[in-house]
């Protein structure tokens, strides 16, 4: 059986290569030696492949220590925007209190702070207290986030309010409402969302760059700028092994957690 | 698992939403163990009198007292009651075990006493072996019998119904309202259903309340709902196809109903009539109560009337007459000869007629005892 394909995924392929090029030729310098990097044909095909990049890599900084330093960061980050998120969107939308409507607004006005105005204070701030080149100084300021507030709340919204109200008649507290009823409920929302924070926590550098100088405490946005600079701007197999090398663990943790989502859409919801 | 139930009673009380009244000063009493159906149309306040009483939502003004016990400041989960939603609302991540036991184990009940009432509950509502299901492996029927059970194990003193039935198909419905009342008499708890549809209601209740507009139209047993509507608007709701209702003029012992539409009023109808001085009123005639005749009957005994469209339901058929301006329904059960077309005659059971006010549409009564029906209803 033949299947047609549209014409109009011709163009769309196209986009994807084009958005995919970056990442292949990625991927294929890093097991480049420097002679294939520099042959003028646009072979991207790395032969023979060498993993003598990774290795230099490794030696050259410590990268586990960059990788568990960001990893540390992203993972508190990324707990602390769902807790608040959670706590926030539970309360906008399960307790009717004066106000409740403006304060949620301008708590969604705060999406549209650039980071420019806030980053002077906040790097003011960590800095009195003493939390430049700390975890706590990166973490804090990004542990509260609007578009979390914003989305969960409508997630729940789409939850039918019997759910909780069936719950409220059972005596069942707000604690096990929102976590036996309401969690399991929005989960992939909650799966996605943390998604979406982690990796952007991970690729967050403008912030890190601001609180930390000592090295040791660099992410690894920081310290793969720092291994540019140290290279000089030549070794580009080196260069791209370091940043697959930093690219794979929100992939994986994207993989890993994409089948998850699937699942859980696919399981969801009471439709007869 | 018969549970000792309680009294429910609204003291005139009142629920706004806003700027909009749901429900305005309602006065009701249900008795302990009493099956209550709240009929009416949607927005006529009824599902918001069952959520006043769950504690879902605040009373405005008046009291609500639960078994004697002022209501109005009790939070939902201190109220003692078991409610069935439209929807179910089943937990969709817990199996149907679990949807069961929740309320059971956030209440600290022992687990042998959990095990015990949820194996009942399973075996009386036929739902054994699906214990294990998530609710979206189970077919609409099952999932509203999960939904009572999920009611019932609570042993509740208040068992609250919205809408139960209405994601069913007709035939599941039609053997739910059987299961739905043999259930009730198992329980005895108190007992309030919300419902819009009127079989649901004559068949399943002891009692009927209509509600329109958040106003109180009438309480009664289906059978005086049915025979002794309150007003115009019970009157039309109640029965399918509705009453007919015709606005006319009482003239001594004669009634116009138009031009020349004109009854001659037995005796004890027109003293009563008269007696409520009342001379502009609306004739109401039930589709079934009406006699058609092909001969000529004499002046006064009977409307004129042409069929304007026929319609064979099967088990009855029915008939869309003009009579002069006025349009009417005649329903007649089948195996009756079928009137030929041309120029027919409606004549009236008199013990069948009711008479309503013009303006207000309340019933002016029935020229005879109507204690002895109610009584008999009762009974």
């Amino acid at each position: 059986m033949k299947t047609k394909i549209p014409w109009w995924h011709f163009p769309l392929l196209l986009v994807v290569l084009g958005s995919l090029l970056p990442l292949i030729w990625m991927l294929a310098t890093a097991w480049k030696t420097p002679e294939q990097v520099f042959n003028a044909s646009l072979n991207p095909w790395p032969y023979p492949a060498t993993a003598a990049n990774f290795a230099y890599v490794m030696g050259a900084i410590p990268l586990g220590r960059y990788i568990l330093n960001t990893f540390i960061i992203a993972f508190i980050v990324t707990a602390a925007k769902l807790l608040t998120s959670i706590l926030a969107a539970y309360g906008f939308t399960q307790f009717s209190f004066r106000g409740r409507e403006t304060l949620f607004y301008l708590c969604l006005l705060s999406i549209f702070v650039p980071f420019t105005v806030t980053m002077m204070p906040n790097y003011l701030f960590m800095s009195r207290m003493g939390w430049l080149n700390t975890y706590t100084g990166v973490a804090l300021p990004q542990m509260a986030d609007a578009l979390g507030i914003f989305l969960l709340r409508q997630s729940i919204r789409s939850i039918p309010p019997s759910l909780v109200e069936a719950a409220r008649l059972d005596r069942v507290g707000h604690g096990r409402i929102l976590g036996r009823v309401l969690l399991p409920a929005i989960k992939p929302s909650l799966i996605a969302l943390g998604i979406l924070f982690f990796i952007n926590t991970w690729n967050e550098y403008f912030w890190p760059l601001l609180m930390i100088n000592d090295k040791s405490m660099y992410t690894l946005p920081l310290a793969l700028q720092m291994f540019t600079n140290l290279e000089g701007g030549t070794n580009w197999g080196a260069m791209m092994a370091a940043a697959t090398l930093a690219s794979l663990p929100p992939v994986v943790a994207y993989l890993l957690a994409q089948r998850y989502v699937v699942d859980t859409f696919i399981h969801s919801g009471l439709k007869g | 698992m018969p549970v000792i139930a309680g009294d429910i009673y609204f003291d005139k009380v009142r629920k706004e939403y806003g700027r909009v009244t749901a429900l305005e000063q309602l006065d009701l009493r249900v008795a302990a163990g009493e099956r209550l159906v709240l009929l009416g149309p949607s927005g006529c306040g009824k599902t918001t009198a069952l959520r006043l009483v769950a504690g879902l939502e605040r009373v405005t003004s008046g009291k609500l007292y639960l078994n004697g016990r002022l209501a109005n400041n009790l939070e939902p989960g201190e109220r003692d009651v078991a409610m069935v939603f439209q929807n179910y609302a089943l937990y969709p991540h817990m199996t149907v075990w679990e949807n069961i036991a929740f309320g059971l184990q956030v209440r600290r009940v022992a687990k042998e006493e959990i095990k015990a009432r949820i194996k009942e509950a399973l075996a009386i509502l036929g739902l054994e072996g699906l214990e294990e299901r998530r609710p979206r492996e189970l077919s609409g029927g099952q999932r509203q019998r999960v939904a009572l059970a999920r009611a019932i194990v609570k042993q509740a003193p208040y068992f609250l119904l919205d809408e139960p039935l209405s994601n069913l198909d007709a035939q599941l419905r039609t053997q739910a309202r059987t299961e739905l009342v043999r259930l009730h008499r198992k329980l005895n708890s108190t007992m309030i259903y919300v419902t819009h549809d009127q079989v649901e209601a004559m068949t399943i209740g002891q009692r009927i309340a209509i509600l329109a507009g958040g106003v109180l139209q009438q309480v009664d047993t289906p059978e005086n709902i049915y025979n002794r509507p309150a007003n115009t608007f019970v009157a039309k709701f109640i029965g399918n196809p509705p009453m007919n209702l015709l606005p006319g003029i009482v003239k001594g012992n004669q009634l116009f109903l138009g031009e020349g539409l004109k009854l001659i009023i037995p005796g004890n109808w027109s003293a009563w009539l008269l007696g409520k001085s009342q001379n502009r009123v609306i004739m109401g005639l039930r589709p079934e109560d009406v006699t058609l005749r092909e001969e000529g009957v004499a002046e006064g005994e009977g409307l004129p009337v042409r069929i304007t469209w026929r319609e064979n339901c099967g088990k009855e058929r029915l008939y869309y007459l003009a009579a002069g301006d006025k349009e009417l329904t005649a329903s007649f059960s089948e195996g009756r000869t079928e009137p030929r077309g041309g120029e027919l005659w409606l004549t009236i059971d008199w013990d069948k007629v009711h008479f309503f006010a013009e303006g207000d549409g309340n019933s002016l009564g029935y020229p005879w005892n109507t204690r002895e029906l109610s009584l008999k209803a009762y009974a």
